[in-house]
């Protein structure tokens, strides 16, 4: 079947493609350079397990995964005390045999590889010594010079002297230059890390900033709705706890800051809740530290959401408000 | 999605990638924090393409091991954490679908694991990301029928176009289509919570 894909049909493509060897995708890029697009499909791939029910680990991974970070990398393994090193090891000899034996074995011919058939029957016996010369003849030998021989060319012995020479020279100079480039890999790696790094943190300084932009044009436009939370109850919890709510006029992006609230007891967090038309929503857990303000901000509110309550819940949180209200909207 | 800011637990109101460069300074708090945003969400995708609960907790500590040791590795320009954590779990839950051969395995287990799902606890899950489970799942549901089953084989079993056009029978080119209908339908409903990650 023959078939026209257009240039976002072939990004699609190369980003389910790059993930069909069951690669992550990371390495996948588009064809014809349209890094954008590419980007988008990657993360709408990334989007799909949203779609599944979370699953809780179960109460002992985390310390199972706590302790194999903190053991060693089986790179890191400490080195052993002392270098391998290469022994020269002694021929095994009988216990019983004798210094002798085992000189006179040195001596002897290599029988061992000998087939069978040309091993020798017959006792080994060292070649008779040809007898001492007379002193005389000794001692004359000693003080005259030695007679002349033929000696062979030294040119061979030269030749190799300098063959090796030069093969020393060129395996230092080989040797050299591979340290150098070795160097500059090690160099450029470590500035590409802090290049990376330097990357990273722009990254985050950026997406502060567009935090910080966000939550302030959020508070300064004409057209926000501010609301007020002030302690719940007849007799408050926390009397000297206040917020102020800021939401945007597409009743998505909300802004909150408290303050005065306490830190709440050991094994206990506070939960934020959406008053919605449903019931309370849950917005998730925190804490607060005594002396500081709380902020807290998102995009996304939900629909016909009429205010906020804050209660002391467990540390995981509830699924519904059922400790007490420390704040709630007012006006 | 932004977490809220704890001046009591400043790890929870940082992003994701600044955890991911604490981890690479050595700090295994920020590990957990990571772990306890993510792990249930990977631990899904880990049992959706496993079936096995064990092995789907084994890939999943694999990964974070994984991500202890190499946080370097990740690469802002090419996708958010978040969805690079997606892609690391659903690669090693696929390596280990092929290496293991659990497939049978799996069939068997399933039966027996599928009513003990654990579920995140409602109130520790931030609503934001609640509701965006719940759009994913509204618009994956509604696809039709054969757009979605031909993206979940290729994203859950990690199957080629041309495996998929083996194993069902339909010709290449409609796999095709069909796929690329589901992705371009799907980013126009989802832009807003792909446009978070970016």
């Amino acid at each position: 079947m023959n078939q026209e894909f257009d240039r976002e049909d072939e990004t699609i493509l190369a980003a389910l493609d790059a993930l069909a060897g069951g690669g992550d995708g990371s390495k996948a890029r588009a064809a014809d350079g349209d890094e954008t697009l590419h980007r988008l499909y990657v993360e709408l791939l990334g989007l799909l397990p949203c779609a599944l029910e979370p699953v809780a680990p179960s109460a002992d991974l985390w310390q199972r995964l706590e302790a194999q970070c903190a053991a060693p990398a089986e790179g890191d393994a400490a080195a052993p005390s002392e270098a391998p090193t290469l022994r020269l090891v002694p021929p095994v000899v009988p216990s019983d045999a004798s210094g002798a034996a085992s000189s006179a074995a040195a001596d002897r011919p290599a029988v061992a590889s000998l087939p069978p058939d040309r091993l020798p029957t017959a006792p080994y016996q060292r070649p008779p010594q040809a007898p001492p010369l007379p002193a005389s003849i000794r001692s004359s030998h000693a003080a005259s010079p030695p007679p002349p021989r033929s000696r062979p060319s030294r040119w061979p012995l030269a030749l190799a002297a300098a063959l090796v020479l030069a093969l020393a020279g060129l395996s230092a100079w080989l040797y050299q230059g591979y340290v150098q480039q070795q160097e500059e890999i090690a160099s450029l790696t470590e500035n590409l890390v802090a290049t990376q790094r330097k990357l990273a943190e722009l990254h985050v300084a950026k997406t502060e900033l567009s935090a910080l932009e966000a939550k302030f044009q959020l508070v300064t436009k004409p057209t926000v709705a501010v609301g007020r939370l002030a302690p719940a109850g007849e007799r408050p919890l926390q009397p000297g706890a206040r917020g102020i709510l800021f939401v945007a006029a597409d009743h998505q992006h909300w802004f909150l800051s408290l303050e005065g609230l306490a830190a709440a007891e050991s094994g206990q967090r506070y939960q934020l809740w959406f008053l919605a038309p449903s019931g309370p929503v849950s917005g998730g857990t925190f804490t607060a530290r005594p002396g500081e303000p709380v902020e807290l901000t998102s995009a996304q509110m939900p629909a016909g959401t009429q205010g906020l309550l804050i209660t002391v819940e467990p540390e995981t949180g509830s699924p519904a408000p059922t400790g007490p209200q420390v704040l709630t909207t007012v006006g | 999605m932004e977490i809220p800011t704890t001046p009591d637990d400043p790890l929870s109101a940082l992003p994701d990638l600044v955890l991911l460069r604490s981890i690479g300074e050595r700090r295994p708090e920020a590990l957990r924090e990571l772990f306890r945003r993510h792990a249930p969400t990977l631990l899904a995708l880990g049992k959706r393409i496993l079936h096995v609960s064990e092995d789907a907790e084994e890939v999943l500590q694999e990964v974070f091991l994984q991500i202890w040791r190499g946080s370097d590795r990740y690469d802002p320009g090419r996708s958010s954490v978040a969805t690079w954590l997606v892609l690391i779990m659903r690669s090693r839950a696929i390596d280990r679908l092929r290496n293991r051969q659990v497939v049978d395995r799996a069939h068997d287990a399933a039966s027996l694991d599928a009513g003990n799902v654990h579920t995140s606890p409602e109130g520790a899950e931030n609503v934001l990301l609640q509701q965006r489970r719940e759009r994913v799942r509204a618009e994956l549901s509604e696809l039709p029928r054969e757009q979605r089953e031909v993206l979940e084989m290729a994203f859950y079993e990690g199957l080629t176009q041309s495996e998929i056009c083996e194993r069902t029978g339909i010709p290449l080119g409609t796999v095709k289509t069909r796929t690329l209908l589901a992705m371009k339908k799907l980013r126009k409903s989802l832009r807003e919570d792909i446009r978070e990650l970016l």
